[in-house]
């Protein structure tokens, strides 16, 4: 049987009961995974959106975080306000997209964003922070004796004024149907980037080309892009040929034809049989 | 009063056609386990889906596949030979008929319930009828079948139907009232009169010409699925003629197990000879040599091809990590062996004959498991990070005991088609001259 000692002092029940709290702390900490976050910001004419991504760390590498709840802020020196919560999909990602009228600028023309995930029992909580200006690229195309240029010129928004952008990278891409083809990369200088465009790549039927201009995750303007279309790629016709066996293809006379005369001269002749039996019973 | 040896004949068939025997009882018990647990694995297959089975993405076809090819080339394989023996008059093939015409339609009818069990939407079955596009093989098939089976079972019928009079009339029987009546009906009222006697051969042999030519199409339709698409190993002029000879071997090697079947357990040697068996025995051996000229044929010219897709699937067969056992087995069961024993006479015997008709047939089998497996293991975009069972086919516990049942199905269909009339059509052999013993060919040139 198990004997109490009453001879315990005081003291060290209290140490007792402090170590046993801090264990049970410690030990519901350790027991949550750490939660790592990283939020990117995406901006053209036309949209502005951000993702947070959450990840998460086991044995076996890192996994996606999903189904759990991110809030997104827009702070300024008075306020933080919440733009929205979202919950990640599969693949671990909220994306949540805003106006510019929903947010605040400073006077630089940086708009402060903020996502956080409050945690639960099994992952610690998170916050990530990211400030970004407003940006605008235009794409023009110029032809001059055969030759093409495609000139990239981009302007950051400062409370509504524009001012040429330099020394940041861009990318040009063409679009392809599975994934975007590079053709040329550069810097903006004073605003501009301008290269010579390829001749040979293949469009559409019209030889209509989508270009694609793009920030990629700068320090201050995220991934920002644009995109034209120009009629600078080489047409490309379909086989417009006609698909004797396709699935949607008619079949042809000699088919439904030979088809129909060689079943019907078949049954003919099993009715022919049968008829005869009919008599037998009648003799 | 004295019976005639044709009443002495029918009374051989005491059993199961007056009551069924002990043993007879336990072989349907046997053959209805088989299609119990066939039902069982059927039951998971619905309730789990196609995944219970080896099939995948790639390998979308398997042993329900090789099983319909295999009982339809024994279907039509019947359908040709017992329409070639009725229309040429053979008198020695008499005692056989009824034999070619019972597995013709078994296998018709078994064939095509592994279709349905390949189909892994049953709800939409009717989508093959009312999106039918008249220029599709399938298409063809499927109307190519359902006329086969319709013309083969009526063929079974009128070809019976003497038998059924027989039946009817005899008294050396003592067959059940019911069974008797329905046997009645049956007859249609035949009694031999000669417009009788005129009538039903015209029908027959109505039948029997139309049975012919749909079988040949239908047996070629089916090898036309496979050489329509450009796979490697199906892509092929050759296909149509080599499965109607494929379907004749393992026909006329059922055709031979039967024979010896029957012939043990109704001691029906005075009618089923040996000098059928060594007939049969002869067409079995001429059809190997059809077989081995067909398959050198189809593996050299593929051999030859220096393609990357037809290479990876030649190296198949030779590669022992693969099919390379398989394909040794099946050359050595379907051309080997048969050669050896049907060629040299002191290995001919009824038992042996019976014995390599029995390897041709599992040869057969893995034969039509070579045409199908290795081709869909060898897609012409090569399989790259892609799980193993994507990539060889392995046929999984469901696959197999629904084979079985397929097999026990086709035993219990003969077993209950033999409870209504003779496996020996002795109505036929009553009225001809005599019973006829066969010689073959060979023999009557001396």
């Amino acid at each position: 049987m198990l004997k109490i000692n009453k001879n315990i002092r005081p003291e060290f029940s209290l140490h007792l009961l402090v170590f046993i709290i801090v264990n049970i702390w410690a030990g519901q900490l350790l027991a949550q995974d750490r939660v790592f976050m990283y939020l990117n910001y995406y901006q053209s004419e036309d949209e502005q959106y951000m993702v947070c991504e959450v990840k998460y760390r086991n044995d076996e590498g890192f996994q996606q975080l999903v189904g759990v709840p991110i809030e997104f802020y827009n702070n300024s020196d008075t306020a933080s306000n919440k733009l929205g919560e979202v919950v990640t999909g599969k693949n671990g990602k909220a994306r949540l997209d805003f106006k510019e009228s929903d947010i605040i600028r400073d006077e630089d023309g940086f708009a402060h964003f903020e996502s956080t995930f409050a945690g639960n029992d099994d992952y610690r909580s998170a916050k990530k922070e990211l400030a970004t200006k407003r940006v605008s690229l235009a794409i023009s195309g110029e032809v001059e004796d055969s030759v093409k240029t495609l000139t990239v010129s981009g302007k950051e928004i400062v409370n509504g004024d524009e001012i040429d952008i330099s020394d940041t990278d861009i990318k040009v891409f063409v679009k392809r149907t599975f994934s975007d083809l590079p053709i040329s990369e550069g810097s903006l200088d004073e605003g501009s980037y301008a290269f010579e465009f390829p001749n040979d790549l293949p469009g559409d039927s019209l030889g209509d080309l989508q270009i694609i201009a793009r920030i990629i995750e700068h320090d201050d303007y995220g991934t920002a892009e644009v995109r034209t279309n120009e009629t600078w790629g080489t047409p490309v016709l379909m086989s417009s040929g006609e698909r004797p066996r396709a699935l949607w293809s008619r079949a042809p006379l000699w088919i439904i034809i030979s088809v129909t005369l060689a079943f019907t001269a078949a049954w003919y002749h099993y009715f022919l049989s049968l008829s005869k039996l009919f008599k037998i019973r009648k003799l | 009063m004295e019976i005639s040896s044709f009443d002495k004949l029918l009374q051989k068939f005491k059993y199961p056609l007056s009551k069924v025997s002990r043993s007879w009882l336990m072989l349907f018990g046997a053959m209805l386990l088989l299609v119990f647990f066939g039902l069982i694995a059927l039951v998971q297959q619905i309730i789990h889906g196609h995944i219970v089975t080896g099939m995948r993405d790639h390998v979308v076809w398997g042993l329900f596949i090789i099983n319909f090819i295999f009982f339809l080339g024994i279907g039509y394989s019947g359908a040709i030979l017992g329409s070639v023996f009725h229309l040429t008059r053979i008198r020695w093939s008499k005692p056989l008929h009824h034999f070619t015409e019972l597995f013709a339609v078994t296998g018709l009818i078994v064939g095509p319930i592994f279709i349905f069990l390949c189909i892994g939407r049953l709800d939409r079955i009717f989508y093959i009828f009312q999106y039918a596009r008249i220029q599709s093989p399938i298409t063809w098939d499927v109307i190519a079948i359902m006329t086969n089976l319709i013309f083969i079972a009526t063929y079974l019928y009128i070809a019976h139907i003497r038998d059924f009079a027989k039946l009817r009339d005899s008294k050396v029987l003592d067959i059940p009232n019911w069974k008797r009546k329905f046997i009645k009906a049956l007859s249609l009222g035949y009694s031999g009169k000669p417009e009788q006697i005129k009538i039903l051969n015209q029908s027959q042999n109505i039948l029997a010409v139309t049975i012919l030519f749909t079988a040949i199409l239908a047996d070629s339709l089916l090898a036309w699925l496979f050489g329509m698409s450009l796979r490697p190993g199906w892509h092929s002029t050759l296909f149509a003629p080599e499965f109607i000879l494929v379907a004749l071997y393992s026909g006329v090697a059922m055709l031979i197990l039967m024979m010896w079947i029957y012939r043990q357990q109704y001691s029906l040697n005075e009618v089923v000879t040996d000098q059928h068996f060594y007939v049969m025995g002869f067409a079995l051996l001429i059809l190997c040599f059809g077989f081995a000229y067909f398959t050198l044929s189809e593996y050299i010219t593929e051999w030859y091809n220096v393609s990357e897709t037809h290479g990876r699937w030649i190296e198949k067969f030779l590669d022992f990590h693969e099919y390379g056992l398989m394909s040794l087995l099946t050359i050595a069961f379907g051309i080997l062996i048969p050669i050896v024993v049907l060629v040299v006479p002191k290995f001919r015997t009824p038992g042996s004959i019976t014995v390599v008709a029995i390897l041709v047939l599992i040869g057969l089998y893995l034969k039509r498991y070579l045409i199908i497996v290795p081709t869909l293991e060898t897609p012409f975009v090569p399989i790259q990070d892609l799980r193993p069972e994507y990539v060889h086919y392995h046929a999984t516990w469901v696959e197999w005991a629904l084979t079985g049942a397929g097999f026990g199905l086709f035993v219990l269909i003969i077993m209950i088609l033999n409870l209504f009339a003779p496996a020996i059509p002795v109505a036929d052999l009553e009225h001809d001259d005599e019973i006829i013993v066969p010689k073959p060919f060979y023999e009557t040139l001396k």
